[in-house]
């Protein structure tokens, strides 16, 4: 038996795991609460609509209050009309009941009824655009987003609203957060990447020196991201560094006692427009035990 | 990415390796409850980066150094600050850990300094390369050979000591 095998038969399973919808459950919280952290409380504006049937929206549409029947609020706390099976929810998904049609304007299947529609709810500016709509269909309630990035890129998310436990408005809110555009960056709520050799400290001092290539724009001494992150007793720093192929990086530097020095790389596009507003978000993310990995 | 397919493929990747990366962060913690809080930590963490990480086709190697790192920070402040997205139903009422007998090697490990621990799990239990481990663990390739080196010799000196006795 080699040593894998032995280490491998030295200890057993552990206890029972918890259920896998808790942890999903977890991540949507997660997703919310880093939405809400770097967007502040979006200005939606919501347009409370009646009547069903195929209706003209997309970019150049702004016909919001085209209906007159109000409907209440279809929020995590009023109770659903109905309660479809899982079956049922599977297959009206599956049905896309609500989409851009191929002239850009949203198109919603004729036997669902419209009851809230926010628009541009991501705030893209064109031709980017996003629009979310929470339709009633028999007698269930289904909210649709829907965006396509200047960029081009494009997509969208339903769910059944029995589903989320939260408001039609946060429900978007998070889309928002799972839609940023990949191109941005602005989707990753841990920006570091780990494994670029950047810089490293030199001796057991508080200076960086960069790595064959790399040129330190700009570096400080003990930050002061928080304990969370490094003490007063340990050794830390923050740079800002460009690489051999151009691209500007933060990194925060800390040796802790009896581990090696740890480097967490930050893209600028990630870390923000200065060096403070990059220690800024390094203190929030450290102080709220998220980090930056 | 539609939220229910998000949730459907990190459903499906959690149910087929959180048992794995539970044994990796006990490897490396020697504590059970411990070992829970690191994985759910570092799976929530993957949701949120889910089609990023998915993308590139490093789930397991994502959580894997999450885990190793977080391991780090964990030991130096209050344990409740460090669990990022995990508010949901009370958990402090766990069940009680199963006897389980451990053998001497795995009190070895348990007794190596922590990058050398860390390294030995990384490098000759899951048989990373010293590439792969030096860049999980964030540190030089000299830095994996020594580690590994020296945290095996440990090892299978208890082994050696097991097998004469």
């Amino acid at each position: 038996m080699d040593i894998r095998d032995e280490i491998d038969a030295s200890f057993g399973t552990g206890p029972t795991e918890g259920p896998v919808h808790a942890i999903v459950a977890d991540g949507h919280r997660a997703l919310r609460r880093r939405r809400l952290a770097t967007s502040g409380a979006a200005a939606l504006v919501a347009v409370v609509l009646g009547g069903g049937a195929v209706f003209a929206a997309g970019g150049d549409d702004t016909a919001g209050g085209r209906g007159t029947d109000v409907v209440g609020s279809p929020t995590a706390g009023t109770p659903t009309p109905a309660e479809p099976t899982r079956k049922q929810v599977r297959r009206v998904l599956r049905m896309q009941l609500a989409d851009y049609g191929v002239d850009g304007r949203l198109e919603v299947d004729p036997r669902a009824r419209v009851v809230q529609r926010l628009d541009n709810p991501f705030r893209l500016t064109a031709p980017g655009r996003s629009l979310a709509v929470a339709l009633e269909f028999r007698g269930a309630r289904y909210w649709y987003v829907m965006y396509r990035h200047a960029s081009g890129e494009g997509g969208g998310s339903s769910t059944w609203s029995g589903d989320a436990d939260q408001s039609f408005e946060d429900w978007v809110q998070n889309e928002e957060m799972l839609s940023a555009d990949p191109g941005t960056g602005a989707g990753d709520a841990w920006p570091g990447i780990p494994d670029l050799d950047l810089v490293r400290f030199v001796g057991t001092g508080e200076v960086l020196e960069p790595s064959e290539g790399v040129t330190i724009l700009e570096q400080r001494r003990s930050p002061r991201v928080g304990d969370a992150f490094a003490t007063t007793a340990d050794r830390s720093a923050v740079a800002l560094v460009r690489d051999a192929d151009g691209r500007e990086f933060y990194v925060l530097a800390r040796g802790l006692d009896g581990t090696e020095a740890e480097y967490i790389a930050v893209r600028v596009a990630d870390g923000g427009p200065t060096m403070d507003a990059f220690l800024d978000l390094a203190r929030e993310r450290y102080a709220s035990g998220g980090g930056l990995l | 990415m539609r939220t229910e397919d998000r949730d459907e493929a990190f459903t499906q990747f959690v149910a087929t390796r959180r048992t794995h990366l539970r044994r990796v962060a006990y490897a490396i913690c020697g504590d059970w409850h411990r070992a829970e809080d690191l994985v759910q930590t570092a799976l929530v963490k993957l949701y949120v980066a889910w089609p990023r990480v998915e993308r590139d086709g490093r789930e397991e190697a994502y959580v894997r150094t999450i885990i190793v790192r977080a391991d780090i920070d964990e030991s130096r402040r209050p344990w409740r600050r460090e669990r990022p997205g995990l508010e949901g139903p009370d958990r402090a009422a766990r069940e009680p850990l199963p006897v389980e007998e451990r053998s001497a090697l795995f009190a070895a490990l348990q007794d190596l300094p922590t990058m050398q621990r860390k390294t030995v799990v990384l490098r000759h239990w899951l048989g990373l390369s010293v590439t792969e481990t030096a860049r999980e663990l964030g540190v030089a390739e000299g830095t994996v050979k020594s580690n590994a080196s020296r945290g095996l010799a440990k090892l299978q000196e208890v082994l050696g000591a097991e097998r004469r006795a």
